[in-house]
């Protein structure tokens, strides 16, 4: 009796040991500045200034901002002109290195090598490609005779297509990689087995690649869509946010509030509203993984 | 393979553990006042927000006062512009600002509430400093309640460029260099029509940043020529007559094929390579356009096109925080002081000297262009004291913007800005 | 017979698909590295000039001369302590945890594991409100401890280790206590060596995350001295220069310890990659 009690009680301790160093950062730096953030959009402050109490003011001027919504509204919008995007082409360039043509780890490596950049360095780069009159296109067109009528950068549209240009270079090689181990997981005797019934190369696709595969589509379209509501480098090195604030999204707003607007609160309440609706769709999406595994 | 991994490891946390236990004393320094009255070297710390050339002349700047003198030692410390102002803002409510740091006009109505800005009057007498040697335009926009906060270093403002070269072949220089244009909106207007009958069909009458905050400046400049107010009693005027005829007359400029639409930061090269006739832009890129040998450009105030002068502008000017070390702070004043008589130095990267005297001096004078600037120092319309003014600036730009893009008429952006504006203001 | 095989028409259409998309993905790198090898204020952006302009090493030259406000060395300093000790942590701290959730028994660790779970659904981005606020009144702002502590990947680490612990045998780990060790010696002597490829694969990726951050490192490394290299780097991109070369030079020297790690560690980051998708 005595033995397993102290048994019990060792275990704990040493469980506490190994958990500790880790706890102590994640609590500090993760889950305590929620529950701050949360306190602070209760608040109106400013930097430095101590807050007044402000209960649920901040929640209610959010409703009615309208940069709120539409900022928001820029968000969902990336995620639904960028997920199938980095998908498609993700998958794409997973199969054909599968294929194992010649020189497939050339191509593996080029089509990854742009993910190892720093944001900084991508949007340095395309910013000097997509610039009207002076980036790389246009320069070399009108070296060329052809003026280039539209500008990436000019309206809400082109500026939404260079920001997604910017983010499938940059990261689809993540995609591409998750893809890839899930290609390779699928047992080549499938395969062979659809051969033998005479199967062409879109029914194989269709019925074998494609189920398999369920599992990691799943995964990459979360993940996809949990980084794209974080965006944030690609518009403010590239667009600036705009033209006006038609490529800002949330995480740059909240930028704006905190660092140009000093509204500490406000920032911290939209920041927590964009830390539930993340939490929420990690939930549901996680959900539909589970059930369908 | 693991013990290389775990002396790593070990490693990093050493020098983690290191970097805080260094890390924790540079920020107590400033906060007491350190005596150093004994004859010793006075050191002061010295912040500032310049990035690219700015940041390297005034860092030759203040290498010049050190040398110069041997009482005070002044540390450079450069930060990071975007958020500068937090950072300072931060550091004077926490007791731990520098001994002096650039803060620019428009920013002190963000600082003068946190209580922590030392009145300078007194101590500008122990220092030596005379504040009738300072411009009275620049020199007025620093006194809050009757004492002076801040010493004015410089102003900057939003000037005209123009290629003399282009200009010419239209026939629109005068002999002495100028250019040869009707009064009013409708004269520069028809000047930059006559450009763009005799301009190359890929150089552009007038370039301005469409897509960047220059278009608020020129639509400041425009309304305050006007005799328009931007801000009333604390309450922004966006939507006015006045406003409305600034906004149609840029509209006009790029809906006429005088200005292209879409342009951002590269304003600059496309002036300075020669793909455009005029451009507005502030003093400071004159030094970057010096450097482009084929670029024959010369400088002007921005044009009056209405009733009255006014130029957009601001100026840096040096704050010195509260601390107990009153000797660092008359010598924070002496430090700002000299930096103000020896503006001929910062105008090298543009910006207006703020002391008469400098602007008469044979070094100033030598410098190209830059007597031109000095008449713009006192059309410049500072913007209106308010905390929320960088908030409702960029409200009114994102607004503007849309204008130049086409996404919305002048009334409509003109009246959501407004709406913005004074939800901003209310908050 | 002629021994030339014949390649199936997709077989075809993908070596066309993949070289172009090959193409489409180097070319604008190769842009950047050509363009950083020229003279400042050399026009690089058209194309035909490319190669008729003469190249130097004079950008390169201008970055990395110290002094003014560009300080790349020491930027770079900055990257590679705060990526190596915020790697370090995370892996070390994770395994530890992760050895404990897999491998100790004691009440509560389904909880603690879905506490920990839990935390992978917090962006970094929506707590940088308050964590400016806790770093300014700790006074960490601009030092090494403001950038090295939040932001660590810990409940990922955590999850791809505790996974891998999961799958070891149980025999070894039985074997050792019966043997009388203690349970840190089981983790030092066991657990650590079995898992240091995966901690090697999950480091390297924790690392790049490191390396490429820039939201937070922009909001409190605010003297120069203190950025991290995404954040110095647009400094060079001053929009008053016309110049293209010395921004390109600096990217090129920005990416070059992240292209090296990635070409030395290739497998290990795949794997690391790959791993994440084993949820």
């Amino acid at each position: 009796m005595k033995q397993i009690k102290s048994h019990t009680y060792k275990n704990y301790l040493t469980a506490l040991a190994f958990l500790a160093p880790f706890m102590i950062i994640y609590l500090w730096f993760w889950i305590y500045p929620i529950l701050k953030g949360f306190l602070m959009s209760l608040s109106k402050g400013s930097l430095g200034t101590a807050g007044t109490f402000a209960g649920l003011d901040n929640y209610r001027y959010l409703l009615q901002d309208d940069k709120f919504w539409s900022t928001l509204g820029n968000t969902l919008y990336f995620i639904v002109i960028s997920t199938p995007a980095l998908v498609i082409l993700g998958l794409a360039m997973a199969m054909l290195v599968n294929m194992k043509l010649k020189g497939t780890t050339l191509l593996r490596t080029a089509y990854f090598m742009p993910y190892m950049l720093s944001i900084s360095v991508v949007g340095s780069i395309w910013v000097f490609i997509l610039q009207s009159r002076t980036g790389l296109i246009a320069s070399t067109l009108s070296s060329l005779g052809i003026p280039m009528n539209f500008s990436f950068f000019g309206s809400w549209g082109m500026g939404w297509l260079s920001i997604l240009i910017a983010t499938v270079w940059w990261t689809v090689g993540f995609n591409m990689i998750l893809f890839l181990a899930g290609l390779q997981e699928i047992p080549d005797d499938l395969y062979e087995a659809a051969d033998i019934d005479g199967a062409n190369r879109w029914g194989k696709f269709r019925y074998i690649t494609m189920p398999s595969l369920r599992g990691v589509t799943t995964l990459v379209i979360i993940l996809q869509t949990i980084n794209s509501f974080k965006l944030f480098g690609q518009t403010w090195l590239i667009t600036k946010g705009g033209p006006g604030t038609s490529t800002t999204p949330i995480v740059h707003y909240i930028y704006q509030i905190a660092f140009r607007q000093w509204d500490t609160g406000y920032a911290a309440a939209v920041s927590f509203v964009l830390f539930l609706t993340i939490a929420l769709i990690s939930l549901i999406q996680y959900k539909l993984l589970m059930s369908k595994n | 393979m693991s013990q290389v991994v775990i002396v790593i490891m070990i490693f990093s946390l050493v020098l983690a553990g290191c970097s805080s236990a260094n890390n924790s004393k540079p920020q107590n320094e400033n906060a007491s006042g350190s005596g150093n009255s004994q004859g010793k070297v006075i050191e002061l710390k010295y912040w500032v927000p310049f990035s690219g050339s700015d940041g390297e002349y005034m860092e030759s700047m203040v290498k010049a006062f050190n040398e110069s003198q041997s009482e005070i030692k002044v540390e450079f410390m450069n930060n990071n512009w975007d958020n500068y102002y937090p950072k300072l803002l931060a550091s004077l409510v926490s007791n731990a600002a520098p001994d002096v740091a650039v803060a620019h006009v428009s920013q002190l109505a963000n600082l003068v509430p946190t209580g922590k800005l030392e009145p300078l009057n007194a101590l500008a007498t122990d220092a030596g400093l005379d504040w009738s040697t300072f411009a009275s335009n620049q020199e007025q926009s620093v006194v809050r309640d009757g004492d002076h906060i801040a010493v004015p270093l410089d102003t900057h403002a939003v000037v005209m460029y123009y290629n003399k070269k282009y200009l010419s072949e239209a026939g629109l220089l005068n002999e002495d260099g100028t250019i040869k244009l009707e009064p009013g909106a409708e004269g520069f207007t028809n000047m930059l029509l006559k450009l763009k009958e005799t301009l190359p069909a890929d150089v552009s009458p007038l370039i301005i940043g469409s897509n960047n905050i220059f278009t608020y400046w020129i639509w400041y400049a425009l309304v305050q020529q006007q005799g328009g107010t931007y801000f009333a009693d604390g309450v922004p005027t966006i939507d006015t007559p006045e406003g409305k005829a600034a906004m149609e007359l840029i509209k006009s400029w790029i809906d006429q094929g005088l200005a292209p639409a879409d342009i951002g930061d590269n304003s600059y090269d496309i002036f300075k390579t020669s793909k455009a006739a005029v451009t507005f832009t502030g003093v400071w890129s004159t030094g970057n356009f010096e450097t482009e040998a084929s670029l024959e450009f010369a400088a002007a105030p921005f044009p009056q096109l209405y009733s009255q002068p006014a130029a957009w502008g601001d100026s840096h000017t040096l704050i010195v925080p509260k601390q107990d070390n009153r000797e660092k702070q008359v010598a924070a004043v002496k430090f700002a002081n000299w930096l103000a008589d020896n503006g001929h130095m910062w105008a090298k990267a543009g910006h207006v000297p703020v002391k008469p005297s400098v602007l008469e001096s044979e070094e100033y004078k030598a410098l190209p262009y830059r007597a031109d600037y000095a008449a713009v120092m006192d059309i410049v319309k500072y913007m209106p004291d308010s905390q929320q003014l960088g908030a409702v600036n960029d409200a009114v730009l994102e607004s503007l913007v849309e204008v130049n893009y086409g996404l919305k008429p002048v009334e409509d952006a003109l009246k959501e800005a407004q709406d913005k504006a004074n939800k901003l203001v209310s908050k | 017979m002629s021994s030339v095989k014949r390649m199936s028409f997709n077989r075809i259409i993908a070596y066309v698909v993949g070289y172009a998309l090959c193409i489409l993905m180097i070319a604008p790198l190769l842009w950047m590295v050509i363009s950083a090898f020229k003279q400042p204020g050399s026009t690089v952006t058209v194309i035909s000039k490319l190669f008729s302009t003469p190249f130097s090493l004079d950008s390169f030259v201008k970055v990395l001369t110290p002094g003014g406000t560009a300080m790349m060395w020491r930027w770079t300093l900055n990257s590679v302590i705060v990526g190596v000790v915020q790697t370090a942590i995370t892996i070390l701290f994770s395994s530890w945890a992760a050895f404990a959730v897999s491998r100790i028994q004691f009440k509560g660790k389904t909880l603690i594991f879905a506490f920990i779970l839990a935390g992978m659904m917090v962006p970094m981005e929506s707590i940088v409100v308050p964590l400016f606020e806790m770093i300014t009144s700790l006074g960490w702002t601009n030092s090494y401890n403001a950038l090295i502590w939040p932001g660590m990947m810990l409940p990922l680490a955590f999850l791809i280790l505790k996974q891998f612990i999961d799958q070891l045998p149980n025999e070894l780990l039985e074997a050792a206590k019966i043997d009388g060790a203690n349970t840190f010696t089981i983790w030092w002597k066991m657990i650590l060596p079995l898992s240091s490829s995966s901690m090697a694969s999950v480091g390297i990726f924790v690392f790049i995350q490191s390396w490429n951050n820039l939201l937070w490192p922009l909001l409190v490394a605010q003297e120069t001295s203190m950025m991290t290299l995404p954040v110095g780097i647009p400094t060079f991109q001053s929009i008053f220069a016309t110049d293209l070369a010395v921004p390109m030079a600096s990217n090129v020297l920005a990416s070059l310890p992240a292209l090296i790690v990635f070409w030395l560690f290739q497998r290990h980051i795949v794997k690391g990659i790959s791993m994440t998708g084993i949820k």
